[in-house]
């Protein structure tokens, strides 16, 4: 929200796509922001959220699932739209999801991040959707609407949108089996039998949301101008590492977005410059 | 839609396997969003490359058997075939330099 604030001080075009399970929310209380002494996470939110508001961002609930560059622009894959933009800022937050075992090796052979990117492959065979993601009901319903077998594993008690007719566990993954595909899931000693699991997990990996992303000890790599390796690629917050604070969070947010509206600017320059 | 992109029968991707010496295929289906991320990507490469590599598009919702052929379990997945033989694979949507360099080592190979 700080670098949506600053882009639009810039006089900049901004979307603000957000997962909608913002961290800070479930601090007790912060005391080491400046300006808000003994403010609750959530407190601090809805004030963040209104001064967005207040400037015309609001953020938009749902997922993103991968950024593509091309031509100069970025395609940005959000709830299955394609939106299209000249920069991309990430603001992830630092909850890295640890894969499960089998998880990297079976990417593509039966493990996926999209229900609605790679439902339809599934239909008439067994999937497993493991849901962390607030979305993730959803996306269970829409596969078993589309002729998907869907079991619902979560570490959370069973979501009110799920289907009645979609089986639940309450569990956890422990291994996603299988060895040219998948086969199955372990869920502790319990073995379900699938051609396909979704893992709907509340952020994506950077790396796995824009491939060649440079990272640097599980972080995103950025130079003091917040610019990833990527051009037109910032990042800031607590995805660019140490010390997870919202103070530090805002202070890079400000930067990224000044940033990022300079570099627009650049290239619109450059344009004019070629014509 | 330019012409550049080819989208092959069955029978008509055999025979391009046999006439063309390079031949990059991306399977897709209409309701695979990030297929559609790929789509200008690949026209685009089809432009660049056009006369040294045959870019082809393969629905896998029409051409079934096709995907299963080559077990395409994930969509995208672009596969490039030199003199007919499977030389590369790539399984998702990825930047534009990762299928370049894919090509680019095959036409020095050549």
């Amino acid at each position: 929200m700080s670098a949506a604030v600053n882009a639009l001080t810039r006089g900049k075009t901004v979307r603000i796509l957000s997962s909608g399970d913002p961290f800070l929310k479930k601090a007790e209380r912060v005391d080491n922001y400046l300006g808000l002494y003994h403010v609750s996470g959530e407190e601090m939110m809805a004030s963040f959220l209104n001064h967005a508001k207040a400037m015309g961002a609001e953020p938009e609930i749902g997922r993103v699932v991968n950024i593509l560059p091309f031509g100069g622009k970025f395609m940005v894959n959000f709830n299955s739209e394609i939106l299209e933009a000249k920069t991309v800022i990430l603001a992830l937050g630092a909850s890295s999801p640890k894969q499960f075992p089998g998880e990297g090796e079976l990417l593509g052979r039966g493990v996926s991040y999209c229900a609605t990117c790679d439902g339809m492959l599934y239909r008439g065979k067994r999937a497993v959707v493991y849901g962390q993601s607030d979305s993730a009901a959803e996306e269970a319903n829409f596969l078993s609407r589309i002729g998907v077998e869907v079991t619902f594993v979560s570490g959370r008690e069973r979501p009110a949108e799920l289907n009645a007719d979609i089986p639940y566990l309450r569990g956890t993954i422990a291994e996603i089996l299988g060895s040219r595909a998948v086969t199955g899931v372990r869920v502790g000693s319990r073995i379900l039998e699938a051609q396909g699991v979704f893992l709907l997990r509340n952020s994506v990996a950077p790396g796995t949301l824009l491939e060649g992303l440079a990272m640097q000890d599980g972080f995103v790599k950025v130079d003091f101008a917040m610019q990833t390796n990527i051009p037109g690629v910032f990042a800031c917050g607590d995805c660019t590492g140490k010390p997870l604070q919202v103070s530090k969070a805002v202070g890079e947010g400000l930067v990224a977005g000044q940033q990022a509206a300079k570099y627009l600017d650049e290239i619109r320059k450059e344009e004019k410059e070629y014509v | 839609m330019s012409d550049a992109v080819l989208h092959p029968s069955a029978e008509e991707f055999d025979r391009l396997l046999r006439s063309e010496p390079l031949v990059l295929v991306d399977f897709w289906a209409p309701w695979c969003t990030p297929c559609k991320m790929l789509a200008p990507l690949m026209e685009e490469l089809a432009q660049r490359y056009a006369g040294k590599v045959t870019v082809a598009k393969v629905d896998i919702d029409k051409h079934g058997a096709l995907a299963g052929r080559y077990e395409v379990q994930m969509i995208p997945t672009v596969l490039l075939f030199h003199k007919g033989r499977l030389a590369g694979k790539q399984v998702g949507m990825k930047p534009a330099g990762v299928y370049e360099a894919m090509v680019e080592e095959e036409l020095s190979i050549r």
